[in-house]
């Protein structure tokens, strides 16, 4: 037993350096007679879901400034295709329609596009991340419409 | 075969934590998917994983089906479940499943399309040998020709216009000279309504009960029938009350109808979960329709027969074999289902809004499906259907008591529910003694309105 007791352990040890987090161990013992099945499961350092679906980091009354929400559940991306340069960043002056982030759904890219004109405070969500419904996707200062 | 080890659970209420339950006892992870509206519902609280789809109206979330693939996809589900509802029975939804490399927990494509669109099922059911309503086979020609019919089909009969629908275009007929008058008549006004005067014939049932077979297949032809649920005390098409079995039957109506439907399901290949419902009139069994899906009263024969049918339709999609035949399947007691809504118990106008108290009954015998809870708010976006009691006891009679029992015990503060009604029809005689149809409740309903404005009426003038 001491040397199953020392497996057990060599793999939780080997689990941590891998970073794996589940691990199904079986072994046979005593000609086969009893079958021992050890399932190794660590908790995650970072929470995230299986599929990395972005939760909500701020609650709303932290967020100040309009928030730009995703229109539909898929994956987020910041730029028109990998490695282009992307359609904002932090700073960027926007207007209402221009695109900020495209969301894919179905094999189909859903331009998702700012509802007002500002400038952009901050962006919430990392590219390629899945997204919900409503997911918030940046945060857009308003500026005041004075020039008009 | 497959193994199922993640299921995306496409729709919301008990029916979702329904299946969650069914999941967790198999080990399997679940999505949950929910519309703003639902973000504290309890499927979502439950579910392992959860993925808003869209806002509050269903067309845009539940019914969106590109949002929930993306969402199975996103999350790496195995399979959906459609539970009740919503997309259960959207064929092309079942395809768009299967593309994309999903399991479906339901019949596949083409056996919804079959049997879910009321006219092929017709059809199918004749070539499976399911009774239907005799009638006449196509248009009538004349009235030598209505005559001859009516005299084959027996009186009473319904002329029906082809065109019509939804109560229109349609009368009742008892004898040949009602016959020789109405036929004209209703040609024209077939003509004048629909601007066709194709009209053809029915048998009229006039006190029939409602009586289904729970069916259930795997992808290997092996096939069993469920003894039957009589779900007459219906309210607009809409089940009140569901009891497992149809005490109305003899043990012989029973094993003949079991028999009939097995050869059907088994002619029609049918797979994973099914209901074949039947309309039943002085010893006659007629096609209704069948329901390619869970079905919202399928706790009574699960309770009865000691199954999981969710665990069963999850089985059968991955592959397996049902591991048993007609002959292991044996019914123990008496099963009802109440259906509690929150509506008014008189006048059934919706009441959603906050629940400041829910107590569910409990003890032996004794099953809630439910997904309110203290504090939560019923959003008048969906259904009313708030929880399910289903009660088990050795006998029919043991039953209502234990029903009345668990009924007294339901505290559901802060809205109006039906269980008000619930408890007025276990009290009914008529009810006890099984001497109701499909048609007993809305005159049972009537009745209980006229003999209050009465009671009203007579109380103002006392006053004067």
């Amino acid at each position: 037993m001491a040397s199953f007791r020392a497996t057990v352990e060599n793999m939780s040890k080997l689990m941590d350096e891998m970073g794996i987090t589940e691990l199904d161990l079986e072994r046979q013992l005593l000609l086969g007679l009893y079958r021992k099945h050890i399932h190794l499961s660590k908790q995650q350092a970072i929470a995230t879901p299986v599929a990395g679906f972005v939760k909500q980091t701020k609650t709303d009354d932290k967020i100040s400034g309009h928030v730009l929400k995703s229109p539909m559940v898929g994956v987020l991306y910041l730029s028109p295709e990998p490695g282009a340069k992307p359609f904002v960043k932090v700073g960027s002056a926007v207007k209402a329609g221009d695109t900020i982030a495209l969301v894919e759904a179905m094999k189909t890219f859903n331009p998702v596009k700012s509802d007002v004109d500002g400038i952009v405070k901050e962006i919430l969500v990392a590219d390629t991340a899945a997204v919900e419904f409503d997911t918030p996707i940046a945060i857009i200062e308003q500026v005041p419409n004075d020039a008009n | 075969m497959t193994q199922i080890k993640k299921v995306l659970i496409a729709n919301r209420g008990e029916i979702a934590l329904r299946i969650i339950r069914a999941c967790r006892d198999m080990g399997i992870r679940t999505v949950a998917v929910y519309s703003t509206a639902d973000r504290d519902a309890m499927h979502v609280k439950l579910a392992d994983e959860s993925v808003c789809i869209g806002p509050a109206q269903s067309s845009e979330s539940y019914l969106n089906e590109s949002a929930i693939l993306t969402a199975a996809l996103l999350t790496n589900a195995d399979a959906i479940h459609p539970g009740y509802g919503f997309l259960s029975e959207r064929a092309d939804f079942v395809d768009k499943v299967e593309q994309h490399g999903l399991i479906w927990i339901g019949p596949n494509a083409d056996m919804i399309r079959k049997m879910g669109d009321k006219v092929n099922a017709k059809q199918t059911a004749i070539k499976c040998g399911l009774p239907v309503v005799p009638g006449s086979d196509g248009a009538i020609k004349n009235i030598e020709d209505a005559l001859c019919w009516a005299d084959k089909i027996g009186y009473p009969v319904m002329i029906k216009a082809a065109s019509g629908g939804g109560g229109r275009g349609m009368r009742a007929i008892h004898n040949a000279n009602e016959l020789r008058d109405a036929f004209p008549l209703v040609r024209a006004e077939s003509k004048t309504a629909f601007g066709d005067d194709t009209l053809y014939m029915e048998k009229l049932l006039l006190h029939p009960r409602h009586i289904e077979f729970q069916v259930l297949g795997d992808k290997h032809g092996n096939v069993v029938i469920f003894g039957e649920r009589d779900c007459s005390l219906q309210r607009k098409n809409q089940k009140v009350m569901e009891e497992c079995p149809a005490a109305v039957l003899t043990q012989k109506q029973r094993d003949d109808m079991i028999e009939i439907c097995k050869a059907a399901a088994k002619k029609m290949k049918y797979t994973n979960a099914g209901t074949f419902e039947f309309m039943f009139e002085d010893g006659n069994f007629y096609f209704l329709e069948m329901n390619t899906r869970l079905q919202v009263e399928h706790p009574v024969t699960e309770l009865v027969y000691g199954v999981d049918l969710v665990r069963e339709q999850i089985r059968i999609a991955a592959g397996e074999k049902l591991g048993y035949t007609q002959s292991n399947l044996v019914a123990h007691g008496h099963a009802i289902e109440f259906r509690i809504n929150a509506e008014d118990p008189e006048t059934f106008v919706p009441n959603p809004g906050k629940i400041t108290l829910y107590a569910p009954p409990g003890g032996l015998g004794v099953r809630v499906d439910s997904a309110v809870y203290s504090g939560y708010t019923i959003s008048p976006t969906y259904d009313s259907m708030i929880a399910k009691m289903i009660v088990h006891a050795q006998s029919r009679p043991a039953c209502i008591m234990r029903a009345q029992r668990a009924l007294d015990e339901f505290v559901i503060e802060g809205i109006k529910t039906t269980i008000p009604l619930q408890k007025k029809l276990l009290e009914n005689s008529d009810v006890r003694q099984l001497k109701t149809d499909n048609h007993w409740l809305e005159n049972f309903l009537e009745n209980e309105k006229t003999k209050e404005t009465a009671q009203e009426s007579a109380e103002n003038a006392d006053e004067k």
